[in-house]
């Protein structure tokens, strides 16, 4: 579905990314980790295209990204989710209003019957109930806003969510419920996540496959069984072994 | 676009204008003052002061007038360009709304209790230690009648200690009161909130009736803060060697000898290179912020360090080893540290001992691998299973045991 392909990407005199290979497969969750600094945010920028790569190209359905027509219907098919839900929602808007911008975009002509309907039905995807329609962000918790974006992120119907660190921002019961939710999405409607992230912890519950970044290249990449069993790169076994254990699960 | 930053442009706009006001008329005064500006017949406040200017021993009033006119107009303007901003902004305006009438509420005399901190006191030198920290049945609620929140109470009735060289964890979630707790041992409880009841003892001391000025001798002295955003606790535009040495100078008056010798062995203490001296808040990672953070907070050698999710904001590798070095300088120097979290895994790194607030109850409390390894209370024992990457300690301790057989 979406490939990466060659990518590379320098800032001033740092090379930040330098030759980055990988493919999303559709309704797959793909996890890419690696430590702060290691190039995942900017990949996250170039596939949404908030970022120009120097070389390489990233393609969706086969179809390069920097042709319009492509990105103009990628942009559609692929939405995304960040870390701070507070900074990606509209301070001034209403719920109602942040979720109906994009499908003025994509549902263009709807009867305010069905778009009342389609709210609807969009909050309950995100377990969240429509008496927080006609609230402001400010009156949510930070869960909740980002079950908002997520809802958001929904609204087009993608077939891919680039998920940038969702998790980081929240408590860790909201982050089991999210991960819930997410996967029960996954299940539900085959949609696939690219979830960018450093936390083994998170990529270990969510996801079928994993590519490790390293100071802009791919170091590893292989099914979650495999890498979290046999970590090839020492990188790889470096950040497992940055896991906290948890506290009764300490040898 | 438009639509998505017009709106959030207003305020600053309208700050902006508003200060554009008093800067003008400062310019055509001064314009005047110098006389290029308004031409004589017609009043102008510059010119007035000019006109003033040869007769000011006689008649001081004709400068006075229009020098306090141009000032108070002036400020007028600010001010009001800062209330249509409040009341055009529609979140609820953050900050010490009556910071000035509360501190200027304060009785001000000295107070039979005031931090002395004699080293040891003389009188009960048999008796045990004091405990570093000692909060009995303190409930704070929202007084103020403003708030929207008015009537709610955050801590309930909360009961905790910490003993001297003791490592406490709180743990909670967003709501549960934790951080208000962190401003009650720093002594920063302001409106809305209020402490309604209980006491709050430092170092066996009550500090119910302390002022202002006395919690400043405490507060980065005895009692220490590291807080979740290190961007946010330092000075963007002021050198961290600086910004170090302010603290020590706070406190302590150093001779430029020590200060430099303590300055060079704190950052040896958290492993920070003697460049970051001269260097920004922004030149450096967060983890290195961080710890600049903390030699901020233990280079007057407090007895309490209170630490408010120091490492939400860092990626694991760096989380770790934060941890570590916190851990590290507790035991070193006999240390109290109150950490406060979320995270069960970062907690279990660090306590000896730890507390669960929920909604400003206390559920929980005790050792830590006895907690962990028998939670009582249901509400734990739901925390314990969101804990994502269970396998991933399943996969380390095979791995352990391997290395070991």
């Amino acid at each position: 579905m979406l490939s990466v392909e060659n990518l590379s990407k320098r800032y001033k005199n740092q090379t930040v990314l330098d030759g980055v290979t990988f493919n999303v497969r559709p309704s797959e969750i793909v996890g890419l980790v690696g430590q702060s600094g290691a190039g995942k945010s900017t990949i996250s920028k170039c596939i949404l295209g908030l970022e120009r790569p120097d070389s390489g190209q990233i393609l969706w359905h086969g179809q390069s990204l920097s042709d319009r027509a492509t990105r103009r219907v990628a942009t559609r098919q692929m939405q995304a989710v960040f870390q701070d839900p507070r900074a990606s929602l509209n301070p001034r808007w209403t719920v109602r209003h942040a979720l109906s911008e994009p499908l003025d975009n994509w549902i263009p002509r709807e009867t305010r019957k069905g778009r009342e309907a389609r709210l609807r039905q969009l909050l309950d995807r995100v377990a969240l109930t429509a008496d927080l329609l006609d609230r402001y962000p400010h009156e949510l918790s930070t869960g909740q806003c980002q079950r908002v974006c997520l809802a958001r992120a929904l609204a087009p119907e993608p077939d891919l969510l680039v998920l940038d660190e969702p998790l980081s921002a929240l408590d860790v019961s909201v982050q089991a419920r999210l991960i819930a939710l997410l996967l029960d999405l996954h299940h539900t409607t085959g949609i696939g996540y690219l979830l960018i992230t450093h936390d083994f912890a998170v990529v270990a519950d969510m996801c079928q496959r994993i590519i490790v970044l390293d100071h802009g290249q791919v170091a590893e990449s292989g099914p979650v069984d495999a890498v979290l069993d046999q970590p090839g790169h020492a990188c790889t076994r470096a950040l497992l072994r940055d896991v906290l254990p948890l506290p009764d699960q300490k040898i | 676009m438009l639509n998505h930053i017009a709106l959030n442009l207003i305020g600053p706009i309208l700050v902006l204008g508003m200060l554009d006001i008093g800067n003008i008329i400062l310019a055509v005064s001064a314009l005047s003052f110098l006389g290029l500006g308004v031409p004589p017949p017609a009043p102008e406040w510059g010119a007035m002061l000019n006109e003033g200017r040869a007769s000011m021993e006689v008649a001081p009033w004709l400068v006075l007038a229009p020098g306090i006119t141009i000032f108070i107009i002036v400020l007028a303007a600010n001010y009001f360009g800062d209330i249509v901003r409040d009341s055009v902004e529609g979140r609820p305006v953050h900050g010490p709304r009556n910071w000035i009438r509360w501190r200027g509420g304060v009785v001000r005399k000295p107070q039979p209790d005031a931090p002395g901190f004699a080293s040891v006191r003389q009188t009960n030198a048999l008796a045990p230690p004091p405990r570093a920290l000692d909060i009995v049945d303190a409930v704070i609620d929202v007084t103020d009648r403003r708030s929207p929140f008015h009537g709610r109470r955050i801590l309930n009735g909360v009961t905790i200690h910490v003993d001297q060289g003791e490592s406490v964890a709180l743990i909670g979630e967003s709501g549960s009161g934790k951080s208000t707790l962190a401003a009650l041992v720093l002594g920063l409880t302001r409106p809305p909130l209020a402490l309604t009841g209980g006491r709050v003892d430092l170092f066996g001391e009550p500090t119910l009736r302390w002022t202002w000025d006395d919690w400043q001798k405490v507060r980065g002295r005895q009692v220490t803060f590291v807080s979740q955003d290190p961007l946010s606790a330092l000075n963007p535009v002021l050198r961290i060697g600086d910004q170090i040495r302010e603290v020590m100078q706070t406190h302590l008056v150093p001779s430029p000898a020590v200060l430099e010798h303590r300055l060079r062995e704190v950052l040896d203490e958290v492993d920070l290179p003697a460049r970051v001296i001269d260097q920004y808040p922004h030149e450096i990672s967060g983890g290195m912020r961080q710890r600049v953070v903390i030699a901020m907070a233990i280079i007057n050698r407090p007895r309490l360090l209170i630490a408010d999710e120091p490492t939400t904001a860092l990626d694991v590798s760096t989380q770790k080893r934060i941890l570590t070095l916190l851990r590290d300088l507790q035991s070193r120097y006999k240390l109290s540290l109150l950490f406060i979290s979320h995270d069960l895994r970062v907690v279990s790194h660090v306590a000896d001992r730890v507390i669960i607030l929920r909604d400003g109850n206390v559920l929980e409390e005790g050792r830590t691998d006895q907690i962990f390894a028998r939670p009582e209370h249901p509400y734990t024992r739901e925390l314990m299973a969101a804990m994502p990457g269970r396998r991933i300690g399943v996969v380390q301790s095979t791995r352990a045991h391997h290395a070991v057989g």
